[in-house]
């Protein structure tokens, strides 16, 4: 911070609100770790936190970028914009209308003072609840909205900016402690919501600031019962490359002094820790010159490293015998198998992400302007995707994008499969929404932490077995698991299964399970194919 | 002064009818390496599916030369005679061309129409039909190709096989490939429209393969003719007549297997479909 702000200012000018928000995002991330943890589910989903982060980052960057002249509305409306194109995953989605709707409240005021905000507020929260179908309390909406009534009363007056934010931030906290009585699957877990947490956590940084508050906060841990994601990133501007996270041990920097150098050398950036112990994740071309540059700055641990090059060349390479008509098609999909399969099918480009590792509005708005077509058929193969995928259909200006929202992937290869790209996009879009809606589909995998979810218990590194979102099926035996869940989906004498096999998983195995999954069903087909997915050990589709 | 209808074995009528209506069916040639065998004529059905099923060698196909169809035309009548010669789409072959330099040679004979039905196997077919049946019925030339400018576009056909590498092989898929290339055992679905071949849809099982072509019976109005066609399976031929009986009489229906010319390029084990849609 490079000067201190007086609480006792009337108005916010330009420098003060970025520094404001940049506060903000220092106490998110200092908390991504714990608001991931806030998952409730047994399955690597637990990317609130990060996907939030991520979302004001880019908001921030595009706030660093705007013009001296326009003063403190300026700064509201590049927040916006930039959190609107970097938008990840369901929460990144909500935070970018609040910070939509809070740039429309304040308008093009040069500087802000607290009535501004308070009314900033209120539109923020219209907002929020405008973005999302189908508004459920006890949510990040729910806590906005409680924000907004509390400051209403300050919207006409003599209020001081520091006072809104009080009142905005404690408000919040309190609101997101009766999220755990508000929604039947919190209280099971005894958790709050993740994405009100994240809220929260960013208005006790701009209150922090306003208060005159410059320190960036300690790394506040992971609930120690909580499940912690082993893969906690979304593909960042780099669609090629290596995508990387390590840990420097040992360090004298903090994660703000570090940041500068790594961004320097790639792109998704994100730092977190404190001096001795902090966690960077990247995108770089730069794989041996970033860990050289951590390793001059301590013991680099925990490397991970994964190519998200080789299936993009592979795909370019494939590129060219693509035929395309009138619709493009654009797929989220992660696995080098099922990249592969999206790609026989049709797909023009491809998205990497999905589960725990949300692309955002921008990389899927940037793949869909990049094809020579003039229409384009995005499929988020995600249900945490999705919203972010509608984000990328409303910002697109040169093409018309359609999102056929694909809540996994075993539902986006029966789209690609009603997909002729011969036909203009609305039988294209009709056919492929029959596809996706008459599918039935389910998810094996491991519990990543004992629970009780829908009644059924579980135990930590038990198979489970999901079918649209909810947890369906716990046994010991993952075959029983799987033969379980088919049961549960409905398989009929005619009956076509695909089993796709996870990463996890190797070609015996899955010839295996495919071989009791043939004797449990004689009359069905059943085929299997590697599918390389992350996190689950077999995806079906019954068709 | 009579009409006389010329087609060629694309036309994958059954013998009985072709006898029956007095047609008059071109072969076209098969070959199994060096050997080349007329279609219908040298080579039955029943024993190209077995070379196909058990022999190494990939079967090429060619046109009928343009002295099979001089030869034809000349024993059909005299001047004062009409032939309408109407072939297999001329994008997907040059039988076409070669019937129209046989025309140009035939000086002391009939007067001769060559037609692009744009169209193949019962499509083609079904055309045929009706074109036979005006010719029967007493009417001239000049009916007939009233009937095709007013019907031709009429008539359809679809088909779906189990694989494409034939279709690959034969040279007339190359652009189909990509889009039917995948990774997962896909059944393509295909249609000929305007002359061409077109991608219409791709299904998973050889069930979903039948009930999809059943549907195409469905889905152009009631039909006013309807052929369905296999290669060496005959039972899914029957499950598919039985599945479009609520679109058309199965009496009526034309079940045929693909001539050999047919099954070098769908391979065994294709279905088709084939109408004459609307009435």
């Amino acid at each position: 911070m490079s000067r201190l702000f007086t609480g006792a200012s009337t108005t916010l000018g330009a420098g003060e609100v970025r520094e404001m928000f940049a506060l903000a995002l220092a106490h998110l991330e200092s908390q991504v770790e714990a608001i991931n943890a806030l998952n409730v589910f047994p399955v690597p989903d637990g990317d609130t936190g990060i996907n939030m982060a991520l979302t004001m980052r880019d908001a921030l960057a595009e706030a660093q970028r705007s013009e001296a002249e326009a003063g403190a509305g300026g700064v509201f409306e590049a927040l916006a914009r930039g959190a609107l194109l970097g938008a990840r995953g369901n929460s990144g989605v909500i935070l970018s209308q609040i910070l939509k709707g809070l740039n429309r409240g304040v308008q093009s005021e040069k500087d802000v003072g607290g009535p501004d905000l308070a009314r900033a507020f209120q539109a923020a929260s219209e907002a929020a609840y405008q973005a999302v179908g189908n508004p459920v309390e006890g949510t990040i909406l729910t806590v906005i909205r409680a924000v907004a009534e509390a400051v209403r009363k300050e919207a006409h007056g003599d209020v001081a900016p520091a006072t809104v934010m009080e009142d905005a931030s404690s408000t919040a906290k309190a609101a997101v402690a009766r999220t755990v009585l508000q929604l039947d699957v919190l209280r099971e877990h005894g958790v709050v919501d993740a994405g009100g947490q994240g809220l929260s956590v960013l208005l006790e940084g701009m209150a922090a600031y306003l208060r005159g508050e410059t320190a960036t906060p300690e790394l506040v841990p992971a609930g120690a019962s909580a499940f912690i994601p082993t893969v906690e990133h979304g593909p960042g501007g780099i669609a090629y490359g290596f995508c990387t996270e390590f840990f420097i041990e040992g360090g004298e920097a903090d994660a703000e002094q570090l940041r500068p150098g790594f961004e320097s050398l790639g792109q998704s950036v994100l730092v977190v820790g404190d001096p001795g112990l902090v966690k960077v994740h990247l995108h770089t071309l730069e794989l041996e010159e970033v860990l050289g540059f951590a390793r001059s700055l301590g013991a680099v641990t925990r490397v991970k490293v994964d190519n998200i090059d080789h299936q993009h060349q592979d795909f370019s390479a494939k590129q060219s015998i693509v035929p395309m008509g009138e619709v493009g098609v654009v797929a989220v999909v992660v696995g080098d198998g099922l990249c592969q399969l999206f790609r026989s099918l049709g797909v023009a480009a491809i998205v990497p992400g999905g589960q725990s590792m949300n692309p955002s509005a921008e990389e899927m708005l940037r793949a869909a302007e990049g094809l020579p077509c003039p229409k384009v058929v995005l499929l988020p193969n995600n249900r945490n995707v999705v919203p972010a995928a509608r984000q990328a259909g409303q910002l697109s200006t040169g093409k018309e994008i359609y999102v056929l929202p694909t809540e996994d992937l075993q539902q986006g290869v029966s789209a690609m499969m009603a997909f002729i790209y011969e036909l203009d996009a609305k039988s294209n879009l009709a056919a492929m929404e029959e596809a996706r809606k008459k599918v039935k589909t389910g998810e094996l995998t491991l519990a990543v932490r004992g629970t009780t979810v829908n009644g059924v218990r579980v135990g930590k590194g038990q198979p489970i077995g999901l079918s649209r979102g909810s947890l369906v099926v716990a046994n010991p035996d993952m075959e029983i698991t799987l033969e379980r869940l088919l049961e549960h989906v409905g398989v009929e004498d005619d009956s076509a299964i695909t089993l796709y096999y996870g990463m996890d998983v190797s070609a015996p195995q899955a010839e295996e399970v495919q071989r009791f999954v043939q004797v449990s069903f004689p009359r069905a087909e059943v085929d299997l194919f590697h599918g390389g997915q992350p996190h689950y050990h077999y995806l079906f589709s019954v068709e | 002064m009579t009409l006389r209808i010329v087609t060629d074995s694309s036309c994958d009528l059954p013998q009985g009818i072709v006898e029956s209506l007095n047609i008059t069916v071109v072969p076209c040639n098969v070959h199994f390496g060096a050997d080349v065998y007329r279609d219908g004529v040298d080579i039955e059905r029943a024993e190209f599916y077995r070379r196909l099923s058990t022999g190494g060698v990939h079967p090429t196909t060619s046109q009928p030369s343009v002295g099979a169809f001089v030869d034809v035309y000349q024993s059909l009548g005299a001047p004062g005679d009409e032939v309408l010669s109407i072939h297999l789409s001329s994008t997907l072959s040059v039988t076409h061309h070669s019937a129209t330099l046989a025309k140009e040679e035939i000086k002391d004979g009939p007067r001769i129409e060559v037609v692009d039905s744009l169209q193949v196997s019962l499509g083609l077919g079904l055309m045929v039909m009706e074109m036979a049946s005006i010719a029967r019925d007493g009417g001239s030339l000049a009916d007939a190709m009233a009937f095709l400018d007013k019907e031709k576009a009429s008539f359809m056909s679809y088909c779906s096989v189990d694989t494409l590498v034939y279709l690959v092989k034969g040279g007339r898929a190359s652009r189909l490939q990509g889009f039917f290339g995948s990774l997962l055992d896909i059944k393509p679905v295909l249609q000929v429209k305007d002359g061409e071949i077109h991608p219409v849809g791709r299904v998973r099982t050889r069930k979903r393969m039948v009930q999809r072509l059943a549907d195409v019976a469905g889905s152009h109005g009631k039909p006013r003719a309807l052929g369905l066609l296999h290669s060496a399976s005959s039972e899914e031929a029957d499950a598919l007549a039985e599945l479009c009986v609520p679109h058309f009489p199965r009496e009526r229906m034309i079940v045929s297997e693909f001539s050999a010319v047919m099954g070098a390029h769908l391979g065994p084990r294709a279905l088709g479909i084939a109408l004459w849609s609307g009435g």
